[in-house]
């Protein structure tokens, strides 16, 4: 993965993507998807059984209405005697004919009616061609508008109540999973390893999940329901057309029979087609996202450097770019429609010369003609849809498989660890979903944590940590000091597993950290990070973002320590205060205490503090330290510094240098030594 | 919600379309026509066709004069006669299926070059809104921007502005489709008989009803679907930024718990919507098919009673004379027509009433006039020979209209000075007495409340915002860097930026010598917003980036915050080298950096509580600013 994204650059250029990189699917494939995609089908079988049935239930009208309009036509209002029929009625309609034997014309015609009415109310059929039912939404001209209808569409062959009901169940069916797919992404979204946060662009994660999650349902649906369904149709029609017309017209069932292969052979041809111009078009859109994003999210920054003229003009070329590729997917949608229609328009003469010629010699009367139509046109329309099926799941298995492909992306990545870890992972989302619950109410204490020969490289071979080798127990503040660069945040990733070691090990209370749940080891240690994230939530919310349980004099006390209660006080909403975006209301040092108190509610057994007082002024970052030494004697406190300040009360220094630890000890003892940290704490005092 | 503001809303939206529309209006009229066109190739054929398959073909009766000239057919043998022969029969369909074929192929042609056509020209007119919001997004000022959500300006931005283009297809073509359609089969049933006609009015009436009904219901779901979806893409767009941040918490499992529920709310508010849709599109079709059968028991009647057709001088021209089979047929065919039609019309009705919320909402944005925004009348950008002047300066961040409580929270409160080129101000004062906000104000990402700015005696609200900010370089606090290549990230603001001016000011921030060691130097890149350097990396490629832009204001904002001590000094000695003829701005903690300034700017509460240079301030019995600085070094 990595080592894939400084070569990302030209291909980049077509698929705006870090990690994505090699996105070209086959055959194979798509087959594969297709059977992954089967699986999040399985939890919603009942609601899938029903789906069947009732779209079962939907050909009913294409396979009845024909008969009751040929009665009208033939029997009716050309009034040919009922005995003197050309054909064979279906046994369905032996009740009705008995019923109407014997009537005089106007009578047959009020029946007749009456049966189309029914036929009409439940099945909205009868008046003319079966009209289907559908609830699709205005959509705009690009993949991600249309997919964001597609989680809620719904489609039905059959119109009337028994339309309604089928689109509704349908729409359910859809929406469910959908659901389930996009909820899994997005608690793997939020699990993914921290290299790969940092590699990931935000705009391309909520795009993935929003926009491409939506095809599994097409997945689902076209590949199982649709051509079952449709194919049993196209059968049943065979069948019928044979039982009335197998003896008159022999040759037509043949012909029937003959537009199933037919389709497919002119439509399959054109299915990779259709693949890459939907890859291509997803990853505009996907491009499309992240310029909206990084121009809105960084906005400060486009207008402190007058960049807007420039941000536009990246956001017109990515969205033009998209629209251009969508383009691509309507030519090609309009040539497989020409390519299937014209199959079907060949065998349709065939058929239409065959009935007339039976017409014309006096074999059948014109309502046959009617018929035989209408049971053509239901194994031909079967037949396209069935063809078109493939060539759409294309579409669709390059929505899923980048969504597939965030979901292996947490396999792949996972640091080789214990057994523990991949048991961690085989529960997968449905343990973190009860994860709160499971989570005891105070944590486990840590009485140590040891450093044994720890390394650390990046994937890209850059080694940012070697041999570090430390003890640290409860009730010692350590302080990690060093350069810019050092290498001070990677060692203190490792505590939480944000990272795991590449060389060497981590021991927390004599256990190898890798043999520790995840969840439950970072239940244990709360990091504060350098940077401030905040969610559009009140501040009582966003400080009890790592225990939602606490109590508002919990929450007022970790504040007040953190030096953030007066400030809050004077806000007019007080803690109720709702954060502008990325809490751009408040300055970076009253975020800084905010990030402080949200870590210090934690009240966990380990705090790791990164650069807290750098956007602090002397007076408040003594107050910040001081609750810190007065809390360590309870926990064991990490703080990543630069000023002596803090570093003075520190009970062990760590020292770093290039990625080793130059010194440690005590600060008063290194600073007697005549040692690099003597150097680094004199220049501090100028 | 009542209903007349909403259909005005409605209105007002589709009629503010039109900027988007106007520059396309030759494509609109060229596709209006080639519609009609395909239209009439939908309809002619059939009607023509049934007759002759029906009467001709079928029951074997003669054509008109005209159908036969029309078909270059023998008058001998297919008008003057009774009945027609087989094979003449057997011709007639030949001829029948020619025509048809050739007028369905033209069809499909016409209408697969006009789907084409038509995403082409919605796709221009959705590229230029999506770009005039954009536009409006990146010209609002930070104050409005804090009050929006990203995720729900990204929503806006691709959900809404496609609600353009959908209101094109949706409430304009396909209505103005449907509705011929609807007059088109109305009229051609009247023909037959005007009796018909009236019995589909009368099927209107419970139709409207119905409509009429839903509506306020279909507008309050359709808004409801709109927000919940908008909170579920704030929320994933939230949710991954601060990713780690859920990690350290082990917060995920809560932000999936909001995820649940907030999909599961957008999923559902999305079925209601559709449900009342189906369900108004179901009675629509019931009271037309009800009428559709009513009208067969009269057709066949009239069958009977071979009654003559109302319009038959007209309808003649293509065969229907009398009652027959053949008319029976098409008048039948042209009901279900009329039905189809109205059944899409509401369909589209419940379409328009989602896509005036979806407008309503893309159109706020457009609706924010920029508070910071170029005057209307901009003076040229003086030269800074005379520097900034802060002249009695106020400012808060709450909403200046909304008066009241905010005044009490005023970040600013008459602050004044004066800095001249060649000179560097340091501005310090504890966390939250306003620094950051003083260069905010300088580089007009908002405007003061009271007092004015001035550079070279010109305020700055008389100047073009984009030649105020070409003026200025700022190292902003919090960094941010794009997901480009360092060299791209450095070149931001100056585009034009030589490789040599590059290295340049990669050496004055001392960033050469870890650029140098990235795999790939200059051309590395980033990931999300930098993530892969550490702070005090990113910071000096924030501060190349000012150096490079070359302009006669700097301004540095906590630029040593992050550094070592070591760094920060090297950094210092160059940036003052660099800075000999500008106007120079830190704002800091550092002592070291302070002490180097020519003149230090005490904040407290939003006033200048003393100012001078270092000496000065500290030489004054009990000042507050010695009392701050010393506490700095007490505890070192």
């Amino acid at each position: 993965m990595a080592a894939a994204a400084p070569e990302a650059a030209p291909s980049a250029v077509r698929y705006d993507d870090r990690i994505d990189v090699d996105p070209v699917l086959g055959a194979g494939d798509v087959l594969r998807i297709l059977r992954r995609s089967l699986a999040y089908v399985w939890p919603h079988r009942r609601l899938f059984g029903l789906k069947f049935l009732l779209m079962l239930g939907g050909f009913a009208p294409a396979l009845v209405a024909p008969w009751p309009l040929k009665i009208m036509i033939d029997h009716v209002v050309i009034e040919r005697p009922l005995a003197e029929t050309d054909v064979r009625f279906p046994p369905f309609m032996a009740s009705f004919l008995d019923a109407i034997a014997g009537l005089d014309t106007s009578d047959v015609l009020l029946a007749t009616l009456g049966l189309l009415a029914a036929l009409v109310a439940v099945f909205g059929a009868g008046v003319g061609e079966t009209r289907g039912n559908f609830a699709f939404l205005a959509q705009g001209q690009d993949t991600a508008t249309q997919s964001e209808n597609m989680v809620s569409a719904g489609w039905s062959i059959a119109g009337g109540l028994w339309g309604l009901a089928d689109l509704l169940c349908n729409i359910r069916l859809v929406q469910r999973v959908t659901d389930g797919l996009r909820t899994e992404l997005f608690g793997r979204l939020v699990r993914l390893p921290m290299p790969v946060l940092d590699d990931q662009r935000i705009g391309d994660g909520v795009y993935r999940t929003m926009y491409d999650a939506p095809a599994i349902q097409g997945i689902c649906f076209d590949i199982t329901l649709m051509p079952a369904v449709s194919l049993l149709g196209a059968v049943v029609a065979v069948v019928m057309m044979h039982y009335s017309y197998g003896d008159v017209i022999p040759e037509l069932v043949w012909l029937a029979a003959a537009t199933m292969p037919a389709a497919f052979l002119f439509t399959a041809p054109l299915a990779g087609w259709a693949r890459s111009a939907s890859q291509a078009s997803r990853a505009a859109g996907a491009a499309t996202t992240n310029r909206v994003e990084e121009g809105v999210a960084n906005i400060a920054a486009v207008q402190s450097h007058g960049a807007e003229a420039r941000s536009r003009r990246g956001f017109a070329r990515a969205s033009a770019e998209s629209f251009r590729r969508f383009r691509h997917i309507v030519m090609v949608n309009i040539g497989i429609d020409a390519a299937s229609g014209l199959a079907m328009l060949a065998l349709g003469i065939w058929a239409f010369l065959l009935v007339t010629d039976r017409v014309v010699a006096g074999e059948l009367l014109p309502g046959s003609f009617l018929v035989v139509l209408t049971q053509f046109g239901t194994v031909a329309g079967a037949v396209i849809t069935v063809g078109r099926l493939w060539v759409d799941f294309q579409g669709n298995a390059a929505g899923v498989r980048r969504v597939f492909f965030f979901l292996d992306l947490h396999r792949k990545t996972a640091v080789p660890g214990g057994a523990a870890a991949n048991a961690e992972r085989r529960q997968g989302s449905r343990a973190a979903i009860a994860g709160n619950g499971l989570r005891a109410a105070t944590p486990a204490p840590i009485a140590e944590i040891a450093f044994e020969g720890v390394g650390f490289a990046y994937a890209d071979g850059r080694p940012t940590l070697a041999d570090v080798s430390f003890r640290a127990r409860a009730g010692q503040l350590v302080a990690i000091v060093g350069p810019t660069g050092a290498g001070k945040t990677t060692l203190a990733y490792m505590v939480p597993r944000f990272l795991d070691p590449t060389a060497g090990r981590l021991l927390i209370d004599r256990v190898d950290a890798r043999t520790l749940p995840r969840d439950e080891l970072r239940a244990r240690v709360t990091y504060i990070f350098q940077e401030h994230m905040f969610f559009g939530a009140s501040i009582a919310d966003n400080l009890r973002l790592g225990r939602p349980a606490a109590s508002d004099d919990e929450l007022r006390q970790a504040a007040r320590a953190a030096g953030a209660h007066d400030f809050l006080q004077a806000l007019p909403a007080g803690y109720q205060t709702v954060l502008g975006r990325d809490g751009d209301t408040l300055s970076v040092g009253q975020k800084q205490r905010l990030s402080i108190a949200r870590g210090l509610l934690r009240e966990t057994p380990v705090l790791i503090l990164d650069e807290p007082t750098a956007a602090l002024d002397p007076e408040s970052e003594r107050a910040v330290v001081a609750t810190l030494a007065a809390r360590k004697h309870r926990r064991l406190v990490f703080v990543i510094a630069h000023r002596l300040t803090t570093i003075a009360s520190a009970d062990w220094v760590l020292f770093l240098e290039q990625g080793r630890i130059a010194e440690q000890g005590p600060p008063e003892e290194l600073r007697r030594r005549d040692g690099p940290f003597r150097r680094f704490a004199t220049l501090q005092e100028g | 919600m009542p209903c007349a503001p909403q259909s005005l809303r409605l209105a007002t939206a589709l009629w503010r379309t039109r900027r988007y529309l106007l520059p396309q209006w030759r494509h609109f009229v060229a596709f209006a026509l080639l519609s009609a066109l395909a239209m009439l190739l939908q309809i002619g054929p059939p009607l023509l066709g049934i007759d002759l398959l029906t009467n001709g073909v079928f029951l074997a009766e003669p054509l008109t004069g005209l159908q036969a000239r029309l078909l270059a057919l023998d008058a001998e043998r297919y008008v003057e006669v009774e009945r027609l022969a087989e094979e003449a029969r057997l011709a007639l369909r030949n001829a029948v299926l020619v025509l048809m074929c050739t007028l369905f192929a033209a069809g499909f042609l016409l209408g697969s070059a006009l789907s084409y056509y038509l995403t082409w020209i919605l796709q221009r007119v959705n590229q230029h809104l999506r770009l005039a919001m954009m536009d409006a997004a990146a010209h609002l000022s930070l104050r409005e921007h804090q009050q929006r959500k990203v995720g729900d300006a990204i929503y806006r931005v691709y959900q809404d502005s496609a609600m353009v283009t959908a209101v094109v297809q949706n409430a304009l073509i396909e209505p103005a489709v449907a509705l011929g359609n609807l007059v088109v089969a109305l009229v051609a049933v009247a023909l037959f008989d005007p009796y018909l006609g009236l019995l589909f009015l009368l099927a209107a009436l419970p139709s409207l009803v119905a409509a009429k009904v839903l509506t306020p219901r279909l507008r309050r779901q359709s808004a409801a679907a709109r927000a919940a979806n908008s909170d579920l893409t704030s929320h994933i767009q939230e949710s991954t930024a601060a990713a780690r941040l859920l990690q350290a918490n082990g917060a995920e499992a809560a932000a999936f718990g909001v995820f649940r529920s907030r999909s599961r709310a957008a999923l559902d508010r999305a079925y209601e919507l559709r449900r009342s849709v189906a369900v108004l599109s179901l009675l629509v079709f019931l009271c037309t098919a009800t009428a559709a059968i009513g009208a067969d028991y009269l057709m066949v009647a009239w069958v009977w009673q071979e009654a003559p057709t109302f319009g038959f001088g007209f309808v003649a021209l293509v065969g229907f004379a009398v009652w027959n089979l053949g008319a029976f047929q098409a008048a039948r065919e042209r009901s279900v027509s009329l039905s189809a039609a109205a059944v899409s019309l509401a369909a589209m009705w419940s379409l328009l009433q989602d896509m005036g919320m979806g407008l309503g909402r893309a159109f706020v944005l457009l609706d924010i006039e920029p508070e910071v925004a170029d005057p209307p009348q901009p003076e040229p950008m003086p030269a800074v020979r005379r520097g900034v002047a802060f002249d009695n300066v106020r400012f808060s961040y709450g909403d200046p209209e909304a008066g009241g409580d905010d005044a009490e929270r005023e970040v600013l409160r008459g602050v004044s000075f004066h800095a001249a080129p060649g000179t560097t101000t340091a501005i310090v004062g504890a966390s939250g007495a306003g620094k950051s906000t003083l260069m905010r104000l300088l580089l007009r990402l908002y405007d003061v409340d009271g007092g004015a700015i001035r550079i070279d005696g010109v305020d700055v609200r008389r100047l073009r915002l984009a030649d105020l900010r070409a003026a200025i370089a700022v190292v902003l606090q919090e960094n941010v860097l794009f997901p480009a290549s360092i060299a791209d990230n450095i070149r931001y603001a100056a585009p034009n930026a030589t490789d040599e001016q590059l290295a340049e000011a990669a050496r004055a921030a001392c960033a050469e010598e870890f650029i140098a060691a990235a795999p790939h130097g200059f051309d590395t890149v980033l990931g999300e917003r930098g993530a892969k350097l550490s702070t005090g990396e990113r910071q000096r490629i924030s501060m190349a980036r000012a150096i490079v832009k070359d302009t006669p204001i700097l301004i540095l904002d906590e630029p040593t915050a992050a550094l070592d001590v070591a760094t920060e000094q090297r950094v210092v000695e160059r940036l003052a080298a660099h800075g000999r003829d500008k106007v120079m701005f830190f704002v800091t903690h550092r002592l070291a950096t302070i002490r180097r300034a020519d003149r230090i700017l005490f904040l407290e509460d939003g006033e200048v509580a003393e100012q001078g240079d270092h000496a000065t301030l500290m030489a004054l019995p009990n000042g507050r600013f010695r009392r701050f600085a010393s506490a700095e070094f007490e505890a070192a």
